[in-house]
């Protein structure tokens, strides 16, 4: 073999190496698409179900509140009418001889008194049920971080052109942009408040 | 001047909280209370009856608590209403926000009934220094 026959040879062995380097590259990137296809696809399906799921305890957990609140409402107001009905008492404890009118006062005082810490419990109870809202409103912003990981799936879906993808609706949704973020403020307490508040003067 | 009778506008869109507020409101002796579940329908209301006093929240659909507070500072017959914020946004940047706006008082979410009365006190003594 002369050696130019060997110098093509041996430029065509390369070529070929390369060539087969190429395709395997290609096949695995081909693989790596379906697979994440296969999950683009997958939690497609699945952060809906989840967004669903968390409005779903947000409203549970709104009825559950509105019925302790309603039973406490009731006790608040049963509290109301155990302090008019002491009130009477103590009226009628006057009309009794001296020793039995200062015996009976000091129950009543003492009733009054179970009565008033009662209420104050309550309405401890009624004002710690804003963990409801408070809730409420974490939900919502964990709501709004799976709308901003589902609208990023629908956009890879969209621009992979992947079968199965994004309905027209859910097209729409992105190119509309209406799934929006959590904020990402740090919180602060009453105390800080109160000092911004006086220090710009409000 | 403003007393225990004034009219009192909540606002907020969780029912429970409204539901919190009003009762809170009503044991330290407001009872004059009135609510709507977002700015727009909190507007509306102001706009047609004569409210003394709003407590509203900041994150509501359609007109967040910041919204109407600066719709009620830029409406010549609400200008003067006081403004409560009560709010889980309590964010350094919310709280100067509010005050840039021109609320009247702050309360960082969860409040006891204590914190919320001291503030409307507080709010009217300034009033009524003023006036």
């Amino acid at each position: 073999m002369s050696d130019n026959a060997n110098s093509w040879n041996s430029i065509l062995n390369k070529l070929r190496e390369e060539l087969s380097g190429l395709a395997k590259f290609v096949d695995q990137t081909r693989q790596g698409i379906d697979n994440l296809e296969t999950t683009v696809k997958i939690s497609s399906e699945k952060f809906p179900e989840a967004s669903t799921q968390l409005n779903a305890v947000t409203g549970d957990l709104e009825n559950a509140a509105n019925n302790i609140m309603n039973i406490l409402e009731g006790l608040m107001a049963d509290g109301d009418t155990t302090q008019a009905l002491l009130k009477e008492f103590t009226a009628w404890a006057l009309t009794l001889k001296a020793h039995e009118s200062a015996a009976g006062a000091a129950i009543i005082r003492k009733l009054e008194d179970m009565n008033a810490k009662s209420k104050n419990d309550m309405m401890e109870i009624f004002t710690n049920m804003s963990f409801q809202d408070l809730t409420g409103q974490k939900l919502k912003k964990v709501i709004g971080s799976l709308a901003v990981v589902e609208s990023k799936l629908l956009e890879l879906a969209l621009n992979f052109g992947f079968n199965g993808g994004p309905t027209e609706a859910e097209k729409k949704k992105v190119l509309l942009g209406e799934l929006k973020g959590p904020t990402n403020a740090m919180p602060i307490d009453q105390n800080v408040v109160d000092r911004i508040m006086k220090e710009l003067g409000a | 001047m403003l007393d225990q009778n004034m009219k009192i506008l909540v606002v907020d869109d969780f029912s429970t909280m409204r539901r919190i507020i009003k009762n809170i409101l009503r044991e330290i002796g407001y009872n004059n209370v009135d609510e709507a579940d977002d700015g727009s329908t909190a507007l509306e209301k102001l706009r047609g009856g004569n409210f003394d006093f709003v407590v509203t929240d900041w994150n509501m659909p359609n007109m967040p608590g910041i919204d109407l507070l600066k719709a009620i500072r830029h409406d010549d017959k609400l200008k003067h209403t006081p403004v409560l914020m009560v709010t889980a946004e309590a964010a350094k940047e919310n709280v100067v926000t509010a005050v840039q706006a021109g609320v009247n008082n702050y309360i960082v979410k969860p409040f006891t009934a204590t914190a919320l009365k001291e503030r409307i006190d507080l709010i009217l003594e300034k009033i009524n220094v003023q006036s």
